[in-house]
């Protein structure tokens, strides 16, 4: 019989995030399917930091970070390759490889994890697209797009082939608060589908915190992450 | 003496770290490329493009540098050494240099100049930002999608262009002749005796150096962004070392095939 894990998990696990070098203290949260989790990490590269944390790419001084039950530390390179292609990531800044068009860039990750078909991949991208209030997915190369188009172009990207987890980087920091509605909305799709959202915050972001119904709310205050604030049910 | 020691042992290390890079991205790659699992969607497609940027961008730049050496080069030979009398030797000289020797150079020089340079700056481009922490996020293996298709497509491009190099060079030269001189080979006869004067080797050689050169070129044109992360930031430091480490490669291989072969 098998063992329903949570999709993320902390064990006490220390994570060197600090743009000063320093650790976190030990950190012990569980992210479950239907979750979505707010988390102020008050400064863009400690949220950086903790995404690759996130996805294993920067190991913990101590403790353990499990994906799916499993530690990114103990498993070989090309297992740990296959689990990132199931984490969708909006980065904070505009991270596109110029020499794809934005279109292949978008179908990049689950083109290259999945076997989906690549007409389906461009409908479904160009459906998120308009449902983040663009008219389809951006022509051309990255270099060619408006960066607000390539922000909202981004989120379809991280939501794009049914993600177990999705991490958002303050998306709307650049975007405004107007960009709520749609982002939660296809949160709850993903919710739906069994997977979980990691929204990460930074700045002053108290409208979005008072905004988002996290079922869970972290701060990281000092080097400690502590519960905060009211949690949807 | 421990410092001269160290001193020394700094040098030889030195010396031997990019080599080592370069045979090690060698060799991951050619397992790579025999693991059908490699060659995902995402990494075919980018061959694709990377064989269009190499073969088909690069094909009027090496057919116009074939016909300038054809007349540079092919012409001469007739010319002179059949107004010497010495008509034996064309065939030899033809072979023995343009064949074996400035073919595969030449292209492997203009390669290395064209799609090298960017190659260079596509993977600087990804290696020197955070680009490059969006690939690993993904969950993307920057050597299958950067580097395994740049490989195979300057492997693939360089003995085809090298072909076409020849064969260039060869018609540019005897059209040449047929102008200026009273009495031209034709055709035919002057591309038979080429091909009976070369070797059987040589017909290994041409396309086996070209494979090796191209092979070599985008190697060292992917292996220096992705070794040196500093460097790749910065565009006017990465493209003339880069560049310039792509020439010495391409020299290596060609003096290297040439002796063995």
């Amino acid at each position: 019989m098998s063992v329903a894990h949570p999709i993320l998990q902390f064990e006490g696990a220390t994570l060197p995030i600090e743009p000063a070098g320093g650790a976190t203290l030990p950190l012990d949260f569980a992210v479950a399917a239907a979750d979505l989790v707010l988390i102020d990490l008050v400064e863009p590269r400690r949220a950086f930091a903790f995404a690759d944390a996130v996805a294993g790419l920067v190991p913990p001084s101590a403790g353990r970070v499990l994906f799916e039950g499993r530690d990114w530390q103990a498993m070989p390179h090309s297992v740990a390759e296959g689990l990132r292609g199931r984490i969708g990531r909006a980065f904070h800044d505009d991270l596109w490889l110029p020499f794809l068009t934005v279109t292949e860039n978008i179908v990049l990750r689950p083109a290259y994890h999945t076997r989906s078909s690549p007409a389906g991949l461009v409908t479904e991208a160009s459906r998120l697209c308009r449902l983040l209030g663009l008219p389809g997915v951006p022509a051309g190369y990255p270099s060619e797009a408006t960066g607000e188009d390539l922000r909202r172009a981004g989120l379809a990207r991280a939501f794009l082939g049914s993600p177990r987890l999705v991490v958002l980087e303050h998306p709307t920091e650049r975007l405004g608060p107007g960009m709520l509605g749609p982002i939660l909305r296809l949160a709850r799709t993903v919710r739906d589908e069994g997977g979980a959202v990691l929204w990460l915050l930074f700045g002053e972001a108290r409208t979005v915190s008072a905004s988002v119904p996290a079922t869970r709310r972290l701060r990281l205050i000092g080097s400690r992450f502590v519960p905060v604030g009211r949690v949807a049910a | 003496m421990r410092r001269l020691l160290a001193a020394v042992g700094e040098a030889c290390i030195a010396l031997v770290r990019w080599p080592c890079f370069v045979a090690g991205m060698g060799f991951a790659v050619a397992r790579a490329a025999t693991d059908p699992l490699s060659w995902r969607r995402p990494v075919r497609a980018e061959l694709r493009r990377a064989l269009g940027a190499v073969a088909g961008r690069g094909l009027p730049l090496v057919l116009g540098a074939a016909a300038l050496v054809g007349l540079g080069m092919v012409f001469q030979a007739l010319y002179w050494l059949g107004a010497a009398g010495q008509q034996t030797l064309i065939n030899q000289v033809i072979a023995g240099v343009l064949v074996r020797e400035v073919a595969p150079l030449v292209v492997g020089l203009l390669l290395a100049g064209r799609s090298g340079t960017i190659t260079l700056i596509e993977v600087g481009e990804i290696r020197g930002s955070d680009r490059f922490r969006l690939l690993e996020a993904s969950g993307i293996d920057p050597l299958l999608l950067l580097v395994l298709p740049r490989v195979v497509a300057f492997a693939v491009a360089t003995p085809a262009l090298t072909v076409l190099f020849v064969a260039t060079a060869l018609i540019s030269g005897w059209a040449m002749d047929v102008l200026v001189s009273a009495r031209p080979l034709d055709l035919p006869s002057f591309l038979d005796d080429i091909l009976r004067t070369m070797a059987a080797n040589d017909f290994i050689l041409l396309p086996l150096k070209g494979l090796l050169i191209g092979s070599a070129v985008a190697l060292v044109c992917c292996a220096v962004p992705l070794g040196a992360p500093s460097l790749a930031a910065v565009p006017a430091r990465l493209v003339p070392r880069g560049f310039a480490y792509a020439l010495l490669a391409n020299l290596i291989v060609s003096g290297v095939v040439s002796i063995v072969l």
